[in-house]
């Protein structure tokens, strides 16, 4: 039996939010942004207007303005999203019990099992969802509808209005093969250019992509491209807990990042900023029950906003904020000089490959397991401060070096986002 | 007949009876000239946006005397679609 499987993804999410509570920006250019001041000021999300506009996410205020003068910016409000993420995602429950959220503005439904209760036709059902959204929550949203997740999603995205796209086994050649690689979901820039650069042009070429090709190219995730090109995506839509629905899922790992508040030239800067972000990477290990093998930093130059990444594995798994913070501090030494040609725009520390803290830990032969036990009791001492009294009540000098930084509470400020395609 | 130029969004005092089982009823509502007004009839709710205001919330339909009007639930403030008259500009 077929799948009946839609995608329904809400149209300029954070920036419909902000028209539908203020009558007074529908209509109009409208961009989300971040806090200028605090150097965060780039566009988050854009209305269809201003996306007509010219307005890019990612890019900086200023350049919105240039492109679009007349451009409305509003701040973000996270807490006014969530909600309506979740009256939306009640709506869908209406439908289904299986809805499996894919970010805040997007969630996958599996109808084949309730279908015949609505009436039996997927596209009147998903008409409904449509103008039930409209008429509930004043947002648009638009529909694919589909056998499988890739082409659900790949309908959804293909209409940017409040549409709703079929793409079934006898038109999916037509529709979704004449469209370029790129609009497959789990191909980003770097897949399209290594498929672009050996011919595959659209989602049909990936379709008939070569074993040796696909294999050597890309590895195990090659085929697995190619039979989501084909309609061979035979993933279910996860069940998720009704009551919370909410989107959580196991954590693969933690991470922290930002950008500073000004550009890091100097090594006790860098140091200062590292190592805020491992207090706060290492307390919310400390707080989930875990701790990491893999240290990663991730770096971004100020000079031309590139940036690169780098990961170790340690001998034993820690969640000591020290043992964290001189692996980042030594990953980033070696692989740059810190000085004023080198300056750092923005920092990220993250910490994978994590193990549960009840698991028993296998000790470096030569080094101190007393120490390691006794240091780890102070982490967890400072913790339970910190929960009493504030993540500021207790700091590290070297967070002190630098004025900008002192101020900065990374793990309150930090909120955690969802996820990816494969789990 | 005096003509409405635009609508205002405008949070109300509002008066509820909670049953057991948890339902609130809207009994009247508490105006900002001091006066208050008990509904004659109330809808069932309704989830619905407010589009002429912005925001939405859980819309109830009340009477008073010959005068139908939405009331909105915002949870957990409440609030109307306020008639802004032309001659009041």
């Amino acid at each position: 039996m077929t799948r009946i499987v839609m995608h329904i993804d809400m149209n300029a999410f954070y920036a419909s939010v902000a028209q539908h509570l203020d009558p007074a920006l529908r209509d109009k250019p409208v961009a989300v942004a971040g806090d200028p001041k605090k150097r965060n000021g780039i566009i988050l999300a854009k209305s269809r207007q201003a996306k007509t506009a010219g307005v890019k996410t990612g890019i900086a205020i200023w350049e919105a303005k240039r492109t679009c003068p007349s451009i409305i910016i509003v701040p973000p409000d996270y807490a006014a999203y969530k909600r309506y993420s979740r009256l939306a995602r009640l709506v869908y429950y209406d439908y289904t019990d299986l809805v499996e959220p894919f970010g805040l503005d997007e969630a996958w439904t599996d109808m084949t099992g309730s279908l015949s209760l609505f009436g039996g036709d997927e596209m009147r059902v998903a008409q409904e969802i449509s103008e039930r959204v409209k008429a509930e929550l004043g947002l648009t949203v638009s529909i694919g509808v589909s056998w499988n997740k890739v082409f659900a999603k790949l309908g959804s995205d293909m209409d940017p209005g409040d549409g709703i796209v079929a793409i079934t086994p006898e038109n999916y050649e037509a529709i979704a093969w004449s469209r370029p690689v790129r609009d497959m979901i789990y191909v980003g820039a770097a897949t399209e250019r290594k498929l672009v650069s050996a011919g595959y042009r659209t989602i049909g070429d990936l379709a008939h992509a070569g074993d040796v090709f696909l294999k050597r190219r890309f590895g195990k995730i090659g085929p697995m491209l190619r039979s989501f090109a084909q309609g061979k995506d035979t993933s279910p839509v996860r069940m998720m807990d009704y009551e919370r629905a909410d989107v959580e899922y196991d954590i693969k790992g933690i991470g922290n990042g930002l950008t500073a508040p000004h550009d890091l030239v100097c090594e006790s800067e860098a140091k200062a900023l590292i190592w805020l972000l491992s207090e706060s990477v290492s307390q919310r290990l400390r707080e989930s029950c875990y701790r990491c093998r893999t240290v990663a930093i991730g770096v971004r130059r100020a000079g031309d906003l590139s940036g690169y990444t780098r990961q170790r594995t340690l001998k034993a798994p820690t969640c000591l904020t020290k043992e964290i913070a001189d692996t980042a501090m030594k990953l980033l030494c070696e692989n740059q000089p810190l000085d004023e040609d080198h300056a750092i725009r923005a920092l990220h520390v993250r910490t994978t490959n994590l193990v549960s803290m009840t698991e028993p830990v296998q000790h470096d032969l030569f080094g101190d397991a007393n120490r390691i036990a006794l240091m780890e009791r102070l982490d967890l001492s400072i913790d339970a401060l910190r929960r009493r009294f504030g993540n500021t009540c207790v700091r590290r000098g070297v967070e002190l070096t630098d004025e900008a930084m002192a101020g900065l509470d990374i793990k309150r400020d930090n909120t955690v986002h969802p996820i990816g395609f494969l789990r | 007949m005096r003509g409405i130029s635009e609508r205002k969004k405008r949070y109300v005092a509002v008066t509820t009876r909670v049953d057991e089982d948890g339902t609130i009823h809207p009994t009247s509502v508490l105006w900002w000239d001091g006066k208050t007004y008990a509904f004659d009839e109330v809808s069932k709710p309704r989830r619905q946006s407010a589009k002429r205001v912005g925001g939405d919330g859980l819309c109830y339909t009340v009477r008073i005397g010959k005068v139908t009007t939405n009331l909105y639930y915002e949870d957990p403030r409440w609030f109307v679609e306020e008639k802004v008259f032309e001659d009041a500009l």
